[in-house]
């Protein structure tokens, strides 16, 4: 499923099967970002994310890649303040055994762990953090180096050096856990 | 990046390394994919209500357009408020200023009709002075060339108070008796007159200078004697003149 310059149009105008297209087509990208940055609440987050998106439609510009472009960047900035919120205020919970994941893996990780991807997260994990965001919204969010660069508010230039040096970092930590 | 092209393929290509040394790099990414659901999350309950009414027309530029008003109307105040203090508004526009800043205000804005008369002061004096010396003449007719003293005080006064045209008497001062009849009158201010006043000008008699000095009024005194030298000097001098062409 593709966005259409025609649907993003027809959603500009308040069409409500136009906008539940939008919703449908990149809430699912979205809330992949979110969960691969690590969100705590991936789909509360996700629909703050087009909380916010849906009323600006109205003025939005640049099409189905301006459309893409103002979703990342709200869902970016939502995980960042939640990422801040966390740091000011650490949640303090009692103790379970069975959320502690020295012994019984999450739901979520046994998710990742049985589509394979558990050792990418762990890698992802080893990279600085804007290079972890690079290479997100490149690959789950599907956006190019300019819309990637609006983002993040940076250069095209710093991203096609941060996007290099994550690929090059991710390549040797995966050589040195093969030579292990 | 549009569907159907190998975003991973074209970072590594982008970043202008080889796709064959990062083969493994770019399978390993391509799992990350896995992650991404087929179906959106269930939308809450107020996502739900925004996608079944659609779009909600944002108030947006209704607000800037109050901005904008907002501040061309502050713009035009300041503006107006300006050119009042600097009493630069059209007279009607700068008298409403005035009253409304005497009423209102803590200060006052400029009255154009004082400003008016401080400027035209000076403009107007000659035509006081004319009247004076049209009085002068009046009075001067019969009663000899000396009442033709006042004229030449204005001249001496006029420049000494250029601002203050109010100072000015505004009914014609009271016409005062000949001077034989108050011989005895104290000499001020022009009373120097009789001595300075033209000696050698065939018609400056005594009797033209003792007019000066004999009709002068208690408040001409009093002018006169802020000038005491040039306006009498030269109402004499012009009042013996005068009094001979007339006679």
């Amino acid at each position: 499923m593709e966005l259409t310059e025609s649907t993003v149009e027809d959603a500009k105008s308040g069409n409500r099967d136009a906008v539940g297209m939008v919703y449908r087509v990149l809430a699912p990208k979205v809330l992949g970002y979110l969960r691969a940055r690590g969100a705590e609440d991936p789909e509360g987050l996700t629909n703050e994310v087009f909380l916010a998106v849906i009323p600006r439609l109205p003025s939005l510009e640049g099409g189905a890649a301006g459309l893409r472009t103002l979703v990342f960047s709200v869902a970016h900035a939502r995980y960042v303040d939640e990422i801040r919120r966390r740091a000011r205020r650490p949640v303090q919970t009692a103790y379970e055994q069975e959320y502690d994941e020295r012994t019984t893996p999450s739901a979520e990780v046994t998710a990742i762990e049985q589509n394979g991807s558990a050792q990418v997260f762990g890698l992802l994990s080893l990279l600085g953090e804007e290079q972890r965001s690079v290479i997100g919204l490149r690959i789950l969010g599907d956006l190019s180096l300019e819309q990637t660069a609006q983002v993040l508010g940076k250069t095209t230039g710093a991203i096609k050096q941060l996007q290099r040096r994550g690929l090059e970092n991710l390549r040797q930590l995966m050589t040195d856990r093969d030579g292990r | 990046m549009q569907e159907g092209r190998d975003p991973i393929r074209d970072m590594i290509a982008e970043s202008g390394l080889d796709a064959d040394d990062y083969a493994g790099v770019a399978d390993a990414l391509a799992t990350l994919r896995s992650v991404v659901p087929a179906d959106p999350p269930t939308p809450s309950a107020e996502l739900a209500a925004l996608l079944t009414a659609g779009t909600v027309v944002a108030l947006r530029p209704r607000r800037n357009s109050l901005a904008v008003a907002s501040g061309v109307t502050a713009a035009l105040v300041l503006a107006s408020g300006v050119a009042a203090a600097t009493n630069n508004l059209p007279d009607p526009l700068q008298r409403f200023a005035h009253d409304v800043s005497e009423k209102v205000l803590p200060f006052e804005f400029p009255d154009p009709d004082r400003h008016a008369q401080g400027r035209e002061g000076p403009v107007q004096l000659p035509e006081q002075a004319k009247n004076d010396t049209d009085q002068g003449k009046h009075v001067g007719k019969g009663e000899g060339g000396g009442k033709t003293a006042n004229p030449g005080s204005q001249e001496g006064k006029a420049p000494d108070k250029p601002g203050k045209p109010d100072a000015r008497p505004t009914t014609p001062p009271t016409p005062t008796p000949p001077a034989p009849d108050r011989p005895d009158k104290p000499v001020q201010g022009g009373g120097e007159d009789p001595g300075e006043g033209d000696p050698s000008g065939p018609g400056a008699g005594e009797q033209g200078d003792q007019g000066d000095q004999g009709e002068d009024s208690p408040s001409d005194a009093t002018t006169k004697g802020e000038d005491p030298g040039d306006g009498g000097n030269k109402g004499g001098g012009k009042s013996g003149d005068r009094s001979l062409r007339q006679g």
